[in-house]
């Protein structure tokens, strides 16, 4: 038996590397178009004669749908580069390819109209939310929110986050042991070490007490490290909506607690699917704002995703009420320092860590309290006189306290931190 | 060989089951072959490989409809020994949108040389994530004056983008009509499937807790045993 399942694992390794290298985007920041057209995933059901009945056995169904597929991209004249089946929203998704003589929106239209197609959109990206200039050498955000302290009652134990960003670098010290699992959905590289993505990850969960570096706002808290976004040649770091719901469809799966987006982009109808079922399994979505995109971009202008801006984020111009559903947050995304592939440390600043503190910090009240639904503005205590127009200052302790009232977490704390920044 | 009456429930079946998927189905047609034809722990090939070749179709609205053809050999005591076995299913199965899925259903099993061991069932479930239960009833279950409660519980984890965990645990209780006597028996299975493209492969470790009286098989095919299957989607 055993010799049997070891002949199984290695024929699977075999056939991994064979399929890796198909499943591969083309290239992510190829700059020719592509349209996501999804077809109809049945619901699971019986069929007689079947091993197991279930949506990820199903090879003649994912068969018939690739054939289907196949005859719609003849039709239009695309070519089918890749293809991912997405139980949580009952599709198969189709990446097509459109010629460079063929107009994006024109091609999109005329697809949704195809009554074998559910719904079809255009492949958009989306950006990290930093500002790529790790100079500014003050006091570390995480402090303000005394986490040593705050770590004496909770510290993210039990909590697992879905980290959907670029590569992380799972060999970092400060990260040994806190990354559950990971995948990359970009490319067929098993392990690909990127800046964007090890830097939210430490900032999350970097290990607390080790004697290097820094404690992750959730020390106790674990990640999965999914890959949806690439470093390009410049640094600048950017997904695109089919790595991205690829991610997003793992993390609903994993039944991850917490799914941090430290990205922003245009709306988008798959990614928006995606973030629906997670907020109705009560996975809390934290997404970093971009000031320049109305509503601060999406996904953070969803409802009921925590929405996330660092203080610097001038023009933002989010409003949020208790009742709305949309929350936003001011937490420090400043001068962050947190981990960076290699095994260093650096300053980083952008939304993008501002959305990775709100992360940790929601492990923390999810210890204390698991079923807490933070989307939404009454789950959050902010300190009174803030920026209006750039969303409230996180007072910690009493939204730990409001969630668990057991919390020792004190007001001292609190007076120290209003007006601080 | 087929029989008229064979072919016209068959064909029947699946005439009513095209109409009621309607034309926008998804038509998928299989071929696999695997070490026995194992249903629930027991033998219906007495241990010997078999091939089937199934037809499967589902609409957008959630209808779906089925057909297998496959071989069965009996024990040595039945007036057959062997029979191509037919099967066919229509149902209704829809996602709520709200993390879990339902499943109503019928199927039924029909054996060309040998109608006494023809029977239908009714069935219902849910799926919820990489979760599935289901029942399964019987009036007279494989022709017999028993009633049959079939209750199986299934789940599916994926390991890797190919590689699948696959368990399923079984209960069956069947009542003689009229009569006191009952039986229970348990089957559970837990394997492995690769799936590459048009070909899966499943490699499974099938278990009974004892001998079942309800199938027309010799004794010794409710051993536990290795079940290696794999399909090729056409």
């Amino acid at each position: 038996m055993i010799r049997f399942f070891a002949w199984l694992a290695w024929l699977t390794l075999a056939v991994n590397g064979h399929a890796g290298a198909q499943s591969a985007p083309a290239s992510p920041a190829t700059p020719i178009a592509q349209v996501l057209v999804m077809l109809h995933l049945p619901a699971p059901h019986y069929r007689p004669n079947s091993g197991y009945a279930g949506a990820y056995t199903d090879t003649a169904g994912q068969q018939a749908r690739r054939r289907e597929a196949s005859s719609i991209a003849h039709q239009y004249g695309l070519k089918v580069v890749n293809s991912w089946p997405m139980p949580a929203l009952g599709v198969d998704c189709f990446v097509m390819q459109l010629t460079p003589s063929q107009v994006l929106t024109d091609v999109v239209r005329r697809i949704s109209g195809d009554s074998r197609v559910d719904w079809a959109q255009a492949v958009q990206t989306f950006q990290a939310m930093s500002l790529g200039d790790p100079l500014y050498a003050t006091q570390p955000a995480a402090t303000r929110w005394h986490l040593r302290q705050l770590h004496r009652e909770t510290t993210g134990r039990g909590i697992r986050i879905a980290i959907v960003d670029s590569g992380v670098d799972i060999h970092h010290p400060d990260l040994q042991d806190q990354i559950l699992d990971w995948r990359n959905f970009v490319d067929s590289r098993a392990l690909v070490a990127e800046a964007h993505g090890t830097e939210v990850a430490g900032i999350i969960a970097a290990r607390a007490g080790n004697g290097i570096g820094i404690s992750g706002v959730a020390p106790d808290a674990k990640l999965l490290a999914l890959r949806a976004c690439w470093q390009d040649p410049d640094r600048k770091t950017a997904c695109n909506s089919f790595t991205l719901a690829k991610a997003m469809q793992f993390a609903v799966d994993a039944r991850v607690q917490i799914i941090n987006l430290s990205l922003a982009g245009p709306p988008d109808r798959l990614l928006s699917r995606f973030v629906d079922v997670a907020l109705n399994d009560n996975i809390a979505v934290v997404a970093a704002t971009d000031p320049k995109l109305p509503g601060g971009g999406f996904p953070a202008s969803h409802i009921g995703v925590v929405a996330v801006n660092d203080r610097h984020s001038h023009g933002a111009a989010l409003t949020g009420s208790r009742d709305s559903g949309h929350v936003e947050l001011t937490a420090p995304g400043r001068d962050i320092p947190t981990t960076i592939p290699g095994n260093g440390w650096n300053f980083v600043s952008g939304s993008s860590f501002a959305a990775a503190n709100v992360s940790g910090l929601i492990a923390l009240v999810r210890q204390l309290a698991p079923k807490a639904r933070m989307g939404n503005m009454a789950a959050w205590v902010v300190h009174p006189g803030g920026n209006p127009g750039l969303g409230g200052t996180i007072d910690v302790c009493a939204t730990l306290r409001m969630h668990s009232p057991a919390s020792s977490c004190f007001h001292p704390l609190d007076q120290a931190m209003r007006g601080s920044w | 060989m087929v029989t008229p009456i064979h072919v016209r429930q068959i064909s029947s079946t699946l005439c009513g089951l095209a109409f009621a998927v309607g034309a926008q189905a998804q038509l998928a047609a299989n071929v696999s072959l695997a070490s026995e034809n194992n249903f629930r722990g027991n033998s219906l090939s007495d241990n010997n490989p078999v091939a089937a070749f199934s037809l499967n179709a589902d609409s957008d609205s959630g209808w779906f409809a089925g057909a297998v053809a496959t071989w069965a050999r009996f024990d040595r005591y039945r007036y057959a020994r062997s029979s191509p076995q037919w099967l066919a299913d229509v149902g209704y199965a829809r996602d709520t949108g709200l993390g879990w899925s339902w499943e109503v259903g019928a199927t039924g099993s029909w054996f060309t040389n040998t109608s006494s061991y023809n029977y239908h069932e009714a069935f219902a479930g849910i799926t919820v994530n990489r979760w599935n239960v289901r029942f399964f009833y019987s009036p007279a279950y494989y022709g017999q004056r028993f009633k049959s409660v079939y209750g199986e519980l299934n789940y599916a984890r994926p390991l890797t983008d190919n590689l699948h965990l696959l368990a399923h645990l079984g209960w069956q209780r069947a009542n003689l009509d009229g009569a006191d006597a009952s039986t229970s028996t348990l089957d559970t299975r837990l394997g492995l499937g690769i799936q590459v493209g048009r070909v899966g492969i499943q490699a499974s470790w099938v278990a009974t807790n004892r001998e079942s009286y309800l199938y027309p098989v010799d004794s010794g095919s409710y051993h536990n045993r290795f079940v290696l299957r794999l399909d090729y989607a056409l």
